[in-house]
This record gives structure tokens, sequence and C-alpha cells, in this order.
């Protein structure tokens, strides 16, 4: 223990003794051209000294007086080259012009290079259509190594062999608990809001707490200085609309909508339901909205307020000779209120503060109405609903202590507050609440992290969070260590290696009823511990080879979880899954998780090929499921494999191929059945997550061409094919018994077809 | 370098192609499925079977003889050559005695139960019958309420099961699902959960009262209107364990599951829960261990 605090104020005072007394500061802010903070943008300064930004696009370093030749670059933006003579403390702007749809060459190799193993290149997620033929984040970045996505039309992904629910959208910091629309096809985030994102699964630094997979950082616009201006998309299910732009010398806000129209294109059914010549209608709405002002109090004082919401309905009617009607409606939203203030001290210092408001809600309604035409007609309506809310303040401080270290400290005070298992029964006779068990828990974090380099080519990030949890049942701290260490290897290469300690202030879990899971929180308590995670990762980045034209990237790693929670005996949310669910869950379970992981990208003025693979297994172990066996995890492949190919034979012609080749999910499958009689047969599972489907293959095609409209407004017009070879991919099996021969055969189903879609894009 | 990416490319495919192929990723074993249903000084009757593989072609001996014995408090009391099928034992389970079971063959591995304790019935302290609704002011037709309130220290869990087995007012003699479906639990007084159990032989159905705090009151509800004068009617309600509770969720979970292939897309047979019955080793063990009285009431 001893050695421990010996080693962590070592690690703490560490920055401090390199202190210089000869050098300047040297103070850049970075912004797109259209005057939005670019962050994390990187600074480079000859070959030794390279610095990233923060999200404000602030960097700072000390630097020896004299002249200075200066690359500010962003992975998303062209570089800018800057000569620079100092002789005294300085503050600069630069502003960065966009790697955009109006740029040629938009894999030039210098852009493409990978410079940190977290960054996500907006032109990726803004170009690879998906199903609906508009570009999604997250879509995109399931297509990365070491991300697993569940079925298709399931929510969640895996990252590095982890659970769904150890993965942290934050958007503008604020958490974001369920980002899909249309059951996964389709994210609530909408790409074209972002400014930045980043993505973090080999190091999470220690100012992210509660995400022990993943963390996707996402940074919304914020608007532009210049003028107002719109980006319009047009699909045929669904279209968004971007504005932004300034309301004052010092305001600018960015506000974007999405919705679809399913609605009004099923509208002829529904009449047809109402006039009683259909018996059944269904009918699927989302919307989502952005809404994000900024003010600049002062150079250095800016205030941002961000709201964010997003709602899939989706409601099912039927109805019996017109005497008796049922109607199910199935939906879940997020929303997300965030307010930041931060400050730039002259002496250097950051000072930001947040106050996060997020809240997530889904909710399964049941209406029965039956004798309609009676005076009386009985009506029942059972509601289940599972609500989570969460209040936080972050407040953090960073500065460069020397040339060589940026320091960040901060605090985190989050209260959450949960209700999942909420019932309510209607009936002629009036409402019945049956069930309704609030939980509450708090969290306080405290934190620093500081990026120091010892040598030129040796950097690390190290950092401490002290995570307490408190309820009425736990009071329980936890310590999460985390290092990275890099080695530069020349100019093009480098290496990284990383050691994360991470928890997690609650479970998340599905029930289902038939397709429609009930996405349950649960907090941490006596019995549900904090789930830790422990990983070890090894990078190796090597780019422009061949001719500068080949970017290359492997990692290998390895992941150890306890105190997993998970559902024992499955329970249908219909049922009785009320204030005694623990009987239900299988708690202090163990996880490990290793993987090879490999992505390639190779560009050239026509051609870009992007080819990302993992190698990797993940494992559970409980003692009450598999007779305590350890067992393939529900998002465990072995392989996956995505291709992408981009073919520009011109400026205004695009195709792109996307072809995903993975393992089959793992799935749960009767292993034998016993005959009782004629009409009973009783199915034996053995062991849960015991068959691996069949392969599992996708080509997606899209053709995008860009339009000259009449006032010469950029126009982009897309046609997209999801599974253009009509792969019959097996969702899921079924024990089948043939009546013809009595033998049991298994039966595979497939949902997804192929599903055509026109997207048209037009800024102004 | 584009014979490097194509050898590389071809090589990913090669190990793809060969890896990880739709199989069952745990070796499955030869399994007996073992079921009975202890019931106080009824005849324990034992069901033997073989759990019939899927795409395994190795499989228990159908002709094969077993060595079943029983054990009345560690004591064998039964001890016999069976084949498998139904098998009578002669054994009257003794209320408060502990029973496990034995069957052990040369081709596969000892099966021994759990043990099972044979339970008390339920005591049943009081009732009530209320009208709770008219049918119209003046009406003689009512609906009715009845709560049957058992002494919680004599049941094993917040889970009964019941029937009706005669009701003075039913105009026909009708089967016994008939008169238990027309006294529905009261909603807003018990979980609902396994309602009707397959497995569950004489048309009982499942109370769990989990949710409510006195986990002893059950309370129900005339689904019709009924005449409001004297009446009488006999409700067998039983004691069942915890294991036994396991059984009956997984077995019309599994009666869900068998039902739902054969619709037309099977999508709901795949979002049936998947869970299994309980497992002794490599064996089944599907024992109903429940303990019933019969209680009149007469309002």
């Amino acid at each position: 223990m001893v050695r421990i605090r010996l080693l962590m104020t070592l690690f703490f005072i560490l920055p401090f003794l390199a202190r210089s007394q000869d050098k300047v500061d040297l103070n850049i802010y970075v912004f797109s051209k259209e005057g939005e903070s670019v962050m994390n943008s990187h600074l480079k300064i000859g070959e030794d000294i390279r610095k990233i930004g923060n999200q404000y696009g602030f960097v700072a370093c000390k630097l020896e007086k004299g002249t200075h030749l200066l690359e500010v670059s962003h992975i998303s933006y062209q570089s800018e080259f800057i000569e620079i003579e100092l002789i005294r403390d300085t503050t600069i702007s630069v502003f960065l012009e966009n790697i955009s749809f109006e740029i040629i060459d938009i894999y030039s190799s210098r852009s493409n290079n990978i410079e940190q193993l977290e960054d996500i290149r907006i032109k990726d997620f803004k170009d690879i259509p998906g199903i609906t033929g508009t570009a999604d984040i997250l879509n995109t970045i399931t297509l990365l190594p070491g991300v697993s996505q569940g079925k298709e039309g399931e929510i969640g992904f895996s990252a590095r062999g982890g659970e769904p629910y150890q993965n942290s959208i934050l958007l503008d910091r604020s958490i974001v608990l369920n980002p899909n629309h249309l059951f996964g096809f389709l994210s609530t985030i909408n790409s074209k809001i972002i400014n930045d994102v980043k993505f973090y699964k080999n190091h999470i630094p220690s100012r992210f707490g509660n995400a022990s997979a993943s963390i996707i950082d996402i940074d919304v616009k914020s608007g532009n200085k210049d003028s107002l201006k719109y980006d319009l998309d047009l699909g045929l299910t669904n279209s968004s609309l971007l504005i932004n732009g300034p309301l004052s010398d010092k305001i600018t806000f960015s506000a974007g909508g999405r919705a679809t129209y399913l609605g009004i294109l099923l509208s002829p059914l529904y009449i047809q339901y109402l006039r009683g010549t259909r018996n059944f209608y269904g009918n699927y709405n989302f919307y989502d909205y952005n809404l994000k002002v900024k003010y600049e109090i002062s150079p250095s004082d800016k205030i941002t307020f961000h709201v964010y919401r997003s709602r899939d309905n989706v409601i099912g009617k039927n109805q019996v000779f017109q005497e008796s009607m049922g109607e199910r409606s199935y939906g879940w939203q997020n929303q997300s209120y965030n307010l930041s203030y931060a400050k730039h001290y002259s002496n250097g210092l950051f000072w930001n503060n947040y106050l996060n408001f997020s809240a997530y809600n889904n909710k399964l309604r049941s209406k029965t109405e039956e004798n309609i035409s009676s005076d009386m007609p009985q009506i029942s309506i059972s509601t289940r609903r599972s609500d989570y809310r969460i209040y936080s303040f972050q407040s953090q401080v960073s500065k460069s202590i020397t040339s060589k270290s940026l320091l960040r400290v901060g605090i985190n005070a989050e209260y959450t507050q949960f209700d999942p298992f909420a019932f309510t029964f209607e009936d002629n006779d009036g409402i019945n609440s049956l069930s309704s068990f609030e939980y509450g828990l708090a969290n306080m974090s405290l934190y620093f992290d500081n990026d120091y380099d010892i040598a030129s080519t040796l950097k690390f990030n190290y950092g401490i969070r002290y995570n307490l949890y408190i309820n009425q049942s736990i009071r329980e701290g936890v310590i999460e260590p985390r290092v990275s260490v890099r080695k530069q290897l020349g100019v093009n290469s480098f290496i990284e290696a990383s050691y994360n300690r991470l928890s997690q202030n609650r479970i998340q879990f599905s029930l289902k009823n038939y397709a429609f899971p009930l996405e349950l929180n649960i907090p941490i308590g006596d019995k549900v511990r904090p789930p830790l995670t422990q990983q070890l990762g090894l990078s190796f980045v090597k780019n422009r080879m061949y001719q500068s034209s080949v970017n290359a990237l492997f990692s290998v790693y390895y992941k150890r979880l306890d105190n997993l929670t998970t559902v024992d005996k499955v329970v249908p949310f219909t049922n009785s899954f009320d204030e005694n669910f623990e009987k239900y869950l299988s708690f202090n379970g163990k996880g490990e998780a290793y993987g090879f992981e490999a992505s390639l990208s190779y560009s050239s003025e026509v051609h870009s090929i992007i080819c990302n693979y993992h190698l990797s297994r993940s494992f559970r172990r409980y003692e009450t499921i598999n007779d305590g066996s350890w067992f393939p995890h529900e998002f465990d492949r072995p392989h996956e494999l995505s291709l992408i190919y981009q073919y520009e034979p011109s400026a205004k012609n695009s195709i792109y191929f996307n072809f995903t080749l993975n393992s089959g999910h793992i799935t749960t499958l009767p292993s034998g059945v016993v005959e009782v009689n004629d009409d009973i047969n009783f199915y034996f599972f053995s062991d849960r997550n015991n068959y691996r489907l069949p392969f599992y293959h996708r080509l997606d095609i899209a053709y995008s061409r860009k339009l000259a409209t009449k006032f010469k407004r950029p126009a982009t017009i897309t046609f997209a094919l999801y599974n253009a070879y009509y792969s019959r991919n097996a969702y899921d099996v079924v024990v089948f018994r043939n009546l013809d021969t009595g033998n049991y055969e298994l039966k595979r189903l497939a949902v997804f077809p192929i599903i055509p879609s026109v997207n048209y894009s037009i800024k102004f | 370098m584009k014979v490097g990416l194509a050898i590389s490319f071809a090589f990913i495919l090669l190990i793809l192609s060969n890896c990880s192929l739709a199989d069952y990723q745990t070796e499955i074993s030869k399994s007996l499925v073992v079921h009975t249903i202890i019931d106080p000084e009824i005849e324990m009757v034992i069901f033997l079977w073989k759990k019939q593989e899927i795409n395994v072609e190795e499989n228990i001996d159908v002709d094969s003889s077993f060595l079943l014995t029983i054990f009345q408090d560690q004591e064998a009391v039964y001890t016999k050559d069976v084949l498998l099928g139904q098998i009578y034992t002669g054994i009257y389970p003794q209320i408060g005695s502990r029973y496990t079971i034995q069957v052990s063959n040369d081709n596969i591995s000892t099966y021994n139960s759990n043990e099972f304790v044979v339970m008390d019935t339920p005591m049943v302290l009081s009732h009530f019958a209320n009208d709770s609704i008219k049918n119209l002011p003046n009406s003689t037709q009512v609906i009715q309420e009845i709560g049957i309130q058992v002494d919680t220290l004599s049941i094993a869990d917040p889970y009964f099961a019941y029937k009706v087995t005669s009701d003075s007012s039913a105009l026909f003699d009708w089967p016994d699902t008939i008169k238990t479906e027309d006294w529905e639990p009261k909603t807003g007084t018990f979980c609902p959960e396994i309602a009707a159990p397959v497995f569950f032989e004489g048309n009982y159905r499942i109370l769990n009262l989990s949710c409510q705090k006195n986990q002893g009151l059950m309370t129900f509800q005339s689904m019709f209107f009924r005449p409001d004068e004297y009446q009488y009617m006999n409700f067998t309600i039983c004691n069942i364990d915890d294991k036994s509770i396991d059984l009956l969720r997984q077995s019309t979970q599994n009666g869900l599951y068998e039902s739902f292939k054969y619709e037309d897309n099977n999508l709901n047979a795949i979002f049936a829960t998947k869970d299994d019955f309980l497992k002794v080793e490599e064996h089944y063990e599907l024992v109903l261990n429940r303990s019933c009285i019969e209680y009149k009431i007469e309002y």
C-alpha cells in the first residue's frame, strides 16, 4: 500500500520536476474555416514535439525563443503549416479547411495518417451509406476491428468482448443510453450535427468514467460564425435538416432535426383499417433533434447549452368484426440537457464545467377493447415502463505544467435514479399501479490525468480515477489506475501499450416480450457488484507504406472482467419481474476476452480500400449457468471482416462497396427432446449459448453523384442497396420436427431481404 | 505490394471459411430425464425417459435396463432393475420425510437426485367473500370476490397452485378447467407469471404472491355475474417448492417454444425463453413436489 502511495505521489509530481524557466508559451486556438473550434487537433513542431488540442480547439506548449515551423493538423481537415518567430508568450488562431465533398483528393496520404488510435475520420461516417442511404456514426464504428454488432435489428454492440452497457456514448459529455432508431439500423445521433468524434477502446483516460469497454466521445457543432447555413437530407422514409450560423457576434447556434414519415406513406392502410376493410394496421415513427447555442462572453469565456432528444415508437392495431380491438405500442426515448462553461485563464489554465441531465425510458403498452358497439365497452390497458435519469456535474482544470506535460484534474458528482419495473393496469374500474420501485445511486469521482512526454519519442498518458458509489445498500470505493505508453519508431510508425482498470455504476440487460426488448438498468448494490474490467493492450501503427498509399494498424489485447451480473432465469417482462428481480439474476460472474485486430487502408486518386479484421474470443462464467463452466459470450465473434471499397472515377461520381463477412452469432438451441406423447414435447437446451449460427455475409452497394444545382449549391444524390445479393443470413435457427419423417431438423430463419434506398442531400 | 495484399486477403478468407462453422459449441452428453410427482400419501410414479439428441449419432440404448433405487431418510426403500418408461414404485411419501432417487447403468453416469422434503399442506386461517360489483342497482347478479388467507409459516415460498373442483352456482357440472377459469386472481393482488403451466396435470393454475406484502392472501374474482345467494365451492390449494416453480416456469416456456415453431416464420420461437430444465450433472430432473388441501368456502 505504501508503495502504491509513493508511486501515485511520484506520478503526480513528475510533471513539475521538469519545469523550465527559459521558454515562452505558445497558445494556439484551432478553428475550422467556418469558425468552429476543432477539438483534438494535432500540433507538430519539428520531429520532436507533438501535442494534442483539447475539446475547445486549444493547444499549448512551451518553446525556446526563436523561429519554429508548426504543423497543425486534424484527421478531418487539411493540415496548415505556419512559420513563427517567438520572442515572448504568444497566442495565435489557426483556421483549418474541412476535407469535404468539395475536395477531390479526400484520401490524401497526409490526412489519412493514423496519428491516434482513437481517431475516426468524419468523412468515413459521413460517406459510407447505411440501410436508409444515409451515413451513420454507430454503423461506421461497428465496422471497426474489435467491435461486434448484435444481430440485425437488435440494438447494442460489444467493444473487445465487453458487455453492450459498458459502452458509453457521450454527446457533449451527456450520456445517451439507447442511441438507436429502427432497432439499431440507424443511430439517434444525426451525423450532420457532429463536429468531432473519438472512439476509445484501447486506452480510456481517467477523465472518463462509468464506461469499462469503450467511449464514443462526440462533440456537437456549435455553429459557424459566417452566415446561416442549411444542410438538407431527403430520403424515402426519413429526412433531416441542419441549420447553423451566427445569432450575433458572440452567439452561434446549430439546430438539427430528423424525422420519419412512414406514417404518411402508410396512411392508405390506416384509412382501410378505420373503414373496417382491413383488420391490421402497423406504423413506425421516430424523430430526433439537437439544439446547441454557444455564447462567447469573451475570447476566454464560453457558455454552451445543448438539448438533445430522440424517440422511437412502433404501434400495431388489430380488430375483430369491429367488436373487439387490440392495440400494442412499444417505444423508447432519450433526452439530454447540457450546460457547460469554459474559462481560459491567462496563465494557460483551462477550467471546464458541465451540468448535465440525461434520461431514458422505454415502454410497452397494450390496450384491448371488447364489445365496442355496446354502451359500456370493456377497456383494459396495461403499461410496463422502465425509466432512468442521471443528474451530473463535472468540473475539470487543465494546464500545461511544462512544455512536456498537460495535467488535468477533475471532479464528477452524479446522482442516478432508476425505476426499471413500473407497471400500471387500467380498466373500467380505474387505474391500478401495481409496481414502481425507485432506486437511487450517488457516484462521486475524483481523477487526475496527465499527458507527459518523457522524451520526444516516448509519451505517457497516466492517471487515476477514484469512484465512490453510495446508496442504501453499499458504500464502496474503486480505484482505477490507467496508463498508456507510446513510443515513436521513426516518422511514420509508433507502438502503444496500455493498462486500464475500469468500473461501472450500473448494469443493463434486456427482457423480451417477443421482439420487443425492455432495457432494464439496474444500479449496483450489495449483490449486484460494480463490474470491473482490466485490459492490457498493445498496438502498432505504420503509416505511409508502399509509396505513401497504405496505412496499417495492428493491435492485441487481453481483457478480464469481474463482478458481472446477468440474467439467470429469463422471465418475459410481461411477467412478474419486480422488486424481487435479484431472484432471477446470477452474480459474481467472470469474463475473459482476447484478440488480434488489423486495419489496413489503401488510397490512390480514384480508389480507396479499408480492410478491417479481428480474430477474437469472449467468454463468461457464472456459478449458476452452464454448471459453472466458461461459455461463449453472446457477442463472441471469432472472425469479423469488413471491406470497404470506394471507387471515385470522377469528381462527381462515387461508388461504394461495403462487404461484411463475420462468424455466425451465438445462440441457444435445444440439444435434445423428449416426446412425452403425441402432442407434448419437452426440449432440453443443455447449455446457454451452445450453438453458433452459419457465417454471416452481406454486401451493401451505394452510388453517389454530386449534382450542380441552379445556384451552384453542393448537392448529392445517393442510391443504395442493403444486402445487395440477397444473402439469406440466418437470423436464428429453430429445431423443427419434420412432420413427414418425424426427424428433428434445424431450420434457419432469414429476415432481412434486399433493401433499396434513395437519399438527396443539399447544402445552402 | 498488390500480390502481398492479395495473399493476405486470401489467407484471411481461408481462415474465415474454415473456422467457427455452424455447430453446437459444447459436447452434448447422453442424458436421462427423470420425472415424478411427490404428493403426500399418493404413490410415487416415476417416468424414465432418454433425451433424444439432435444431430448426435450416439444415444442411450432404448432397450438397456437401469437400476432404480429410492431412499427415504437415507435408507433404501426401493431397488429394482427397470426399463425406460413408467414405473410404479409402491412408495407413498410421508410428510416431513426426505427422499432421493438414484438411477445407474454401465453406459451412463449415475443419476443421484436432489433431496426432496415432503412438505406440509397449506393451513387456511380464514376466508372472506364480497359482492364487489352489482350488475344493476337492484339486481341479484353480482361479481364476487373471494379471499383465502393462508398461514405464511406453512408455505415454502409465495407460490401456490390452485383449482376449483366444485361450484354450487355452476349451471352444469363443468370440468375443473372451466370452474377454475371462472375464478381469476384479482388484478393487483398477485404478480402475473406462469398462469397455467402445461406440465401440471389436473388443470391447476399457479399464483405468485411474491410482489404482495401479505404473501399468504389469495384473492379471486368471478369472471361472470353470479346469483347473490347462498353458495359454496371447493378449492384445492397446493404448496409447491422452489424447484417445482422452476420446473413449471420452464415447462410453460418450453410449450411456447414448441407451439411457436410451427408458425409461418418461427420468429416467436426465436424470441421464446430458452432456459433449461434443472440438471443434476448430465441428467434432467423434472420433479414436482407439492402438498395440497381441499378447502370448502360457504357464504
